[in-house]
């Protein structure tokens, strides 16, 4: 098995197709995953009698399955259901629900470490639950949380490639189908892996220049 | 004195070179060869599609019309058969690398792939049927070469290209396997499905003959062929003179019947 | 009542058959993964130029390389494999045993310079100082974050049935061709990762109790560095 430059130079248009529409759905659903993750984690803290329960359930639930097996039964169960979701849609869906589970644990974290002090003293200015969570804690909550949030993201990245098992032609959708013509995968999953391990240092450098301006980390140096 | 000595040390190697040279060429064995000294032949088949690969569910063995032919042919050749169930994409990586001897499966007859393994003559004719929704208002083939309407494949099917080709305005989607885009058909993702006419009569179709319907008509002739790695002459060979043998004696035919359930009729050419 | 019926042995099938696979992988793919990680974890703390950078380029990959796309190299590419189980277990290793390198890395990280000074001052080598006094120390850390790691490990082995590992996720595909019920068969399957998942997570729970109470001060951890000298001499 070798890397066969002729597949890469013949096909290249083809996986720039599909990198552009990875790139469509990773940053959609980057968007809704943290907004939706957000509205989970206050409702959450705000501790809504019956809601909070179920969210917790739902956190709990969609944490602890996989993805793909949420994105089958959003394309393929839902119908027999009545629901039939575009197949874009659909991956969409499962990619905010799995992931905004995961964001909302990330961000729940950065509001309960939140100092104590800070709810209570805008208890005492007399702020509404909703003033206080808005002005006082959500900013700082957000402020801790962000490096984690841009780990995630790049979870929301790789789960795009899950796609492709819902017929979305992306990245790893068409490096599959070229496959299918040259019979050459070292070439076309290496291209890919390639095209995935780009992207991912684009965001991974975001994420540290963002965590370099917010915090200053202490720098251990151990020695053995 | 010294000429002697010298035309006998040539004499000798001269000797010992072609008896080198013979015994590594006796020494390097055929794919065939090797599976007569193993006793076994090792299979590969995507058991998939009823009746001609699946798994039986109660035994867990791979059962249908290839495991049948596979298995007469073995002992034929006085070996043992080994069928083992690989995913479709997975078949012809296991053929390069030698996992498997022979790629026993429906797969389509075509000149690209001649590039890549070598074909035995084929085992089956076929063509191609469209599958659509008993609802649907695609009623002939025409009707489908439009913007409206979206096909549904397999990865790596034939029919990928081919609706590309021939359906140049309708648009294609790749599904991972049949169950996938018979599941999409049903629930109206896709509008048509092209296959060969085996998989959609007897796989796809079945059991939701009430939702589903093929379209009158013969499209596009095919043929299936097992493949065997490219430059395995002796292997392919040994393959071409059973089919036509069986093909000659009636034990293909009566395969045939067990599991297509109709008479076989040989085609023309003199298949 | 004949819907029960079919709904009982529907979880039957699928949970009973299910499970195999998911044993016939996951232990072995731990157990490797968790090699890797102690092994990698050594390394990166002896600081070694070249060999660090490698370890860290490695780990940067697969990162950034989505599962799937693994999978698919080790099934293709790779010599061995095209038997999906040969594939899963070497794509799941792979991609595991990076993450596992930096939980084992933390943890060593984690045990407190007191007690590595203590230890280097006793005279101990890397190795008495790795394996009496750090190790057993990190592995109070370690252990809830590998955990961790496993369960998302379990969650993976889902992606397998992709490249033919027939597991449960793969068999209910095949299901619903013959049974037309999607809803229960992907139900159930979500069920039974949720129920492997959980029990997973209630371990990992009950072991970051154990640490935290463990690690209460370097008081509490002294003794070890203190056995440890006196096995040394």
């Amino acid at each position: 098995m070798t890397f066969e430059w002729y597949v890469v130079a013949r096909y290249y248009p083809l996986l720039l197709k599909g990198l552009l529409l990875t790139i469509k759905f990773a940053s959609i659903s980057v968007v809704t995953a943290l907004l939706f993750g957000l509205l989970i984690a206050v409702l959450q803290s705000l501790r809504v009698p019956v809601l909070a329960r179920l969210l917790d359930w739902y956190v709990v639930f969609f944490r602890e399955t996989p993805l793909l097996v949420q994105l089958y039964f959003i394309y393929y169960a839902l119908p027999s259901l009545g629901i039939l979701l575009s197949a874009g849609l659909s991956g969409v869906l499962a990619i905010t629900l799995n992931e905004g589970a995961f964001i909302a644990e990330i961000i729940r974290g950065g509001i309960q470490g939140v100092d104590s002090g800070q709810p209570e003293a805008a208890r005492a200015l007399a702020m509404t639950r909703l003033q206080a969570m808005r002005l006082v804690i959500m900013p700082q909550a957000l402020r801790n949380v962000i490096p984690s949030l841009v780990g995630q993201s790049s979870y929301v990245l790789k789960d795009t490639s899950l796609l492709s098992v819902i017929a979305i032609p992306e990245l790893l959708s068409q490096a599959g189908y070229i496959n299918d013509k040259v019979l050459s995968p070292l070439t076309v999953f290496l291209a890919a892996a390639a095209l995935y391990v780009l992207l991912f240092f684009i965001l991974d450098t975001a994420g540290s220049v963002t965590e370099a301006r917010l915090s200053i980390g202490e720098q251990k140096r151990w020695k053995f | 004195m010294r000429a002697n000595l010298i035309l006998k040390t040539l004499v000798l190697a001269a000797g010992l070179t072609a008896a080198g040279t013979g015994l590594v060429y006796a020494a390097t064995p055929t794919t065939l060869d090797k599976i007569v000294q193993n006793g076994t032949i090792v299979v590969g088949t995507d058991a998939s599609i009823r009746p001609l690969s699946f798994v039986d569910p109660t035994t867990g063995d791979v059962e249908g019309f290839v495991p049948d032919l596979v298995r007469l042919y073995a002992q034929k050749l006085g070996v043992k058969a080994k069928v083992m169930d690989i995913r479709w994409a997975g078949l012809f990586p296991a053929l390069d690398t030698g996992k498997i001897d022979l790629v026993a499966a429906n797969v389509t007859t075509t000149i690209p792939r001649t590039a890549k393994m070598d074909f035995i003559d084929p085992w089956l004719f076929t063509g191609a049927s469209f599958l659509v929704k008993k609802d649907s208002s695609i009623q002939t083939q025409a009707d489908l070469n439009s913007g409206s309407v979206t096909f549904g494949e397999t990865k790596g099917s034939v029919y990928v290209d081919i609706v590309q080709k021939d359906f140049p305005k309708a648009k294609v989607l790749q599904f991972d396997t049949l169950a996938d885009y018979t599941q999409a058909l049903l629930t109206g993702r896709i509008d048509a499905v092209v296959d060969d006419s085996l998989v959609i009569n007897l796989s796809a179709l079945k059991g939701h003959e009430s939702q589903l319907r093929v379209l009158p008509g013969t499209f596009m002739p095919q043929t299936y062929s097992f493949a065997v790695r490219i430059g395995d002459n002796s292997l392919s060979h040994s393959l071409d003179v059973f089919f036509r043998m069986i093909k000659l004696d009636g034990e293909y035919a009566a395969i045939y019947k067990k599991w297509m359930g109709s008479d076989w009729q040989p085609q023309t050419v003199g298949y | 009542m004949e819907v029960l019926a079919t709904q009982v042995s529907l979880l039957r099938v699928l949970f009973l058959r299910g499970l195999v696979p998911t044993l016939a992988l996951v232990p072995i793919a731990l157990a490797l993964a968790v090699g890797v990680g102690l092994l990698g974890g050594m390394l990166r703390v002896m600081r070694i130029p070249v060999v660090d950078r490698l370890i860290w380029f490695y780990i940067y990959l697969m990162r950034g390389i989505p599962m799937l796309v693994i999978l698919f190299l080790a099934y293709y590419a790779l010599p061995t494999g095209n038997d999906p189980r040969v594939a899963a277990t070497l794509a799941l290793v792979a991609c595991h045993g990076a993450y596992m390198i930096e939980i084992f890395r933390s943890g060593f990280e984690a045990v407190t310079k007191g007690q590595r000074e203590a230890a280097r001052a006793l005279g101990m080598n890397f190795w008495q100082r790795m394996t009496l006094v750090i190790l057993p120390q990190a592995v109070l850390v370690i252990v809830p974050a590998a955990v961790g790691q496993l369960i998302i490990l379990v969650k993976d082995t889902a992606l397998t049935s992709i490249i033919g590992y027939v597991e449960i996720t793969r068999m209910g595909r095949n299901l619903m061709q013959t049974i037309m019920m999607p809803v229960p068969i992907f139900l159930y399957i979500a069920i039974y990762y949720f129920a492997v998942c959980h029990l997973l997570k209630l371990i990992a729970n009950r072991l970051e109790h154990a640490t935290r109470v463990r690690l209460g001060s370097t008081e509490r951890a002294a003794p070890a560095t203190a056995r440890a000298a006196g096995g040394a001499r």
